[in-house]
C-alpha cells in the first residue's frame, strides 16, 4: 500500500511543479537578449522597452568636472584603492560653486594639472563622491567601458594643453610681487 | 575464486566545480561512490582583508566588507560599522537603524533565495534556482534605486547609512513584499513539497545539536539542528528588540531526521518568511529624522578592543578590532559562518556518496569568499 502512495505522491507533486513551470509560459519574459538588444534604445525592434537601463542614483564610471575641483586631494585621500591621482599648482584666487544642489560657494587657489582615474581599479563605492566639498567628482549612468588595451583604462581628465595653460597661469601668479606671508602659512596648515 | 577487491581511489572536486559555490576544492578519497575522506582545500579567494583592514582607514574598509559575502553585503557592512560603533561609542539615528533593518532583511531574502535555489540546483532540478534569481533580481532593482549598486551596496557608514531613501521607495519595497510573500508557496510547490527533492535530502548528513555546537555551527545551520539561537533575538542589537519575530527551527520536517540537509533547507525558506514579517514592521514605524550621526571627519577611537558579532544570513559574522587610537586598526579577525560549516564538511561526508557531498554542501550554504577572506 506504501509503495503505491509513494509512486502517487512523487507525480502528483511533480505535477504540482509542473504546473507552476507550465504557468511561465503565459507570462512576459524577464530578460532580453543583451547585448544584441540595446536597452538604452527602446524603439529597437523586438524590444519594448520593459527593463529600465539604470537607476537615477547609479553608480556608473566616475567623471571629474576639472574647472569646479578645488584639487582639495580628499577624494585621493578615502579611496580605499588609491585610484585617483590629482597634481595641483596654486594659482589666482577664486570662488567656485558647488555642483550639488545647495550650491555652496567654495573658494579656489589651487588648479589641478593632473587629474587621472584608474577605472580598472576603481570599485565604485562612491567614498569620493561623499567627501567631495564641491561635488566635482560624481557618477555618470554610463556601464559600457570595454577596453582594448589595459591604459585605456586610465581616464584623463586634464588634457596636456589644458595643463600647460594652468602651469602658464601659476608661474604668473608666483611672480607677482605680493605680501606673501598669510598665504604660505595657510598653505602649510593644509598640509599638515 | 577471491572476492571482489576495491581499491581507495582519490577524486578531485573542485576548484571549478559548480556545486562547490564558488572556488572551493575537495580531495574525496572514495571507495566506490561511498566517501571515506573529504579533504577540504580552501584559500583560492583568499585576499588578505584581514591586513588591509589594518592599513586603510576606518570608513574606507567598508567597500571591502561588501567583498567578504557578496551575496549579504548589507549584513556585512552592518556588522563593520557596528563594531566602529561600540568602539568609538557612536550613537545612530533611529530612521537610519530603521533603513539597515529593511536593507539587511531584503538582503537575508535576497541571499536565502540563491541558497534554496542553488540547493534545488545541485539537486537536478534547474527551474527553480532560475524562479530564486527572478525574485532576487527585484530586490536588486530595490538596492539600486536605493544606493546605485545591484550587489556590492556599500551602504552602511559609521553612524549611520549613506543615502535616504528616495522618494515612493518604501511603497516600492511593500509592493515586492505583497507580490513576494505568495511567492513562496508558488516556490514551495515547485520544489519543496517534490517527492524525489524531499527523499533526496531528508535524511542525509543529520547533524545533532551536540554536534552543532561542538563544531561551532551558525545560523541557520545550527538552527536546523534543532537549537534556538538567534543572535537578532538572544543578543539583541540595533532596534530588532522591538520587533516581532519567531525563530524557525528544524525538527525533523516531512518524517526526516532532525539536523538533516531538508531540515537547514527548510530553516531558511520559513526565515523568509520571518523577514518579510520583519521588513512590514519597519515600514509601518519608520520615523523621520537624520541619518547620519555626526562622526568626525578622520575618525580615531580611543584605545580598546571590541568583538561584536551580527546575524548574517550565514551565521554569525563577528568582527575583532584593536584600535590604538591611530585612524587605522591595529588588528582586525574577522570571523564568518561558512567557515565553521567549511569544517564540519569533513566529518559530516564520511560515508554518505559523492551526489550526497553536493546536498551537503548546498545545504551548509558554503560560500567561498567567506570561507577564504
Amino acid at each position: 500500500m506504501n509503495y503505491f502512495r509513494n509512486i502517487w505522491e512523487a507525480i502528483s507533486s511533480i505535477a504540482q511543479g509542473m504546473a507552476v513551470t507550465l504557468r511561465q509560459f503565459f507570462t512576459k519574459p524577464e530578460t532580453v537578449q543583451y547585448p544584441e538588444v540595446d536597452v538604452l534604445n527602446p524603439r529597437m525592434p523586438g524590444y519594448s522597452g520593459h527593463l529600465k537601463p539604470v537607476s537615477e542614483r547609479f553608480r556608473g564610471f566616475l567623471t571629474v568636472d576639472t574647472t569646479v575641483c578645488i584639487s582639495c586631494n580628499q577624494c585621493a585621500h578615502v579611496c580605499p584603492v588609491d585610484c585617483i591621482l590629482v597634481e595641483s599648482e596654486k594659482g589666482p584666487k577664486t570662488t567656485v560653486n558647488s555642483l550639488r544642489p545647495d550650491g555652496k560657494e567654495s573658494p579656489k587657489t589651487r588648479y589641478p594639472v593632473q587629474f587621472d582615474i584608474h577605472l580598472g581599479r576603481c570599485m565604485y563605492c562612491g567614498l569620493c563622491t561623499e567627501v567631495c566639498p564641491t561635488g566635482c567628482i560624481h557618477f555618470t549612468r554610463e556601464f559600457r567601458g570595454a577596453a582594448g588595451e589595459y591604459h585605456k583604462l586610465i581616464h584623463h581628465f586634464i588634457s596636456p594643453e589644458e595643463a600647460e595653460r594652468v602651469r602658464k597661469l601659476a608661474a604668473e601668479e608666483a611672480a607677482k610681487p605680493k605680501p606673501e606671508k598669510p598665504v604660505a602659512t595657510k598653505v602649510e596648515a593644509e598640509k599638515e | 575464486m577471491s572476492p571482489l577487491q576495491t581499491d581507495i581511489w582519490t577524486l578531485n572536486m573542485g576548484p571549478q566545480h559548480p556545486s562547490t559555490h564558488g572556488v572551493i576544492r575537495f580531495v574525496l578519497k572514495t571507495d566506490g561512490e561511498i566517501i571515506a575522506d573529504a579533504d577540504p582545500d580552501v584559500g583560492f579567494l583568499h585576499r588578505g582583508l584581514e591586513k588591509i583592514a589594518e592599513l586603510v582607514p576606518y570608513p574606507s574598509f567598508m567597500p571591502y566588507t561588501d567583498r567578504l559575502d557578496y551575496l549579504a553585503a548589507i549584513n556585512m557592512n552592518w556588522a563593520w560599522a557596528l563594531s566602529i560603533e561600540r568602539l568609538a561609542g557612536i550613537e545612530v539615528p533611529p530612521r537610519a537603524e530603521h533603513l539597515r533593518v529593511i536593507t539587511a532583511e531584503l538582503n537575508r531574502i535576497a541571499s536565502h533565495l540563491i541558497s534554496v535555489g542553488a540547493l534545488a540546483s545541485d539537486m537536478g532540478a534547474f527551474t527553480p534556482f532560475v524562479h530564486a534569481l527572478r525574485d532576487r533580481e527585484r530586490i536588486n532593482d530595490l538596492f539600486e534605486e536605493l544606493c546605485g549598486a545591484r550587489l556590492t551596496f556599500n551602504y552602511c557608514r559609521i553612524g549611520g547609512v549613506s543615502l535616504d531613501a528616495p522618494p515612493g521607495w518604501f511603497d516600492r519595497v511593500r509592493g515586492f513584499l505583497d507580490y513576494y510573500e505568495p511567492m513562496i508557496d508558488v516556490f514551495n510547490r515547485l520544489i519543496t513539497d517534490n517527492k524525489i527533492f524531499v527523499e533526496r535530502l531528508r535524511r542525509v548528513a543529520p547533524v545533532s545539536a551536540e554536534m552543532a555546537i561542538a563544531y561551532g555551527l551558525v545560523g541557520p545551520n545550527l538552527r536546523g539542528s534543532g537549537v534556538k539561537f538567534d543572535l537578532r533575538k538572544d543578543e539583541p542589537y540595533g532596534i530588532y528588540p522591538q520587533l516581532e519575530f519567531e525563530v524557525p527551527v528544524g525538527r525533523g520536517y516531512r518524517d526526516g531526521v532532525l539536523g538533516s540537509c531538508f531540515d537547514r533547507y527548510m530553516v531558511r525558506i520559513e526565515e523568509l518568511r520571518q523577514s518579510i514579517r520583519i521588513i512590514r514592521q519597519c515600514l509601518d514605524r519608520i520615523p523621520e529624522g537624520e541619518i547620519q550621526a555626526k562622526v568626525p571627519k578622520v575618525l580615531r577611537p580611543a584605545k580598546g578592543e571590541v568583538y561584536c558579532r551580527t546575524e548574517a544570513p550565514r551565521g554569525e559574522v563577528g568582527f575583532y578590532v584593536i584600535s590604538n587610537g591611530e585612524k587605522t586598526p591595529a588588528r582586525v579577525k574577522i570571523r564568518t559562518g561558512s567557515w565553521s560549516a567549511m569544517s564540519i564538511i569533513r566529518e559530516l561526508s564520511k560515508g554518505w556518496m559523492i551526489a550526497d557531498l553536493v546536498a551537503i554542501i548546498g545545504s551548509l550554504d558554503v560560500i567561498a569568499p567567506e570561507v577564504d577572506r
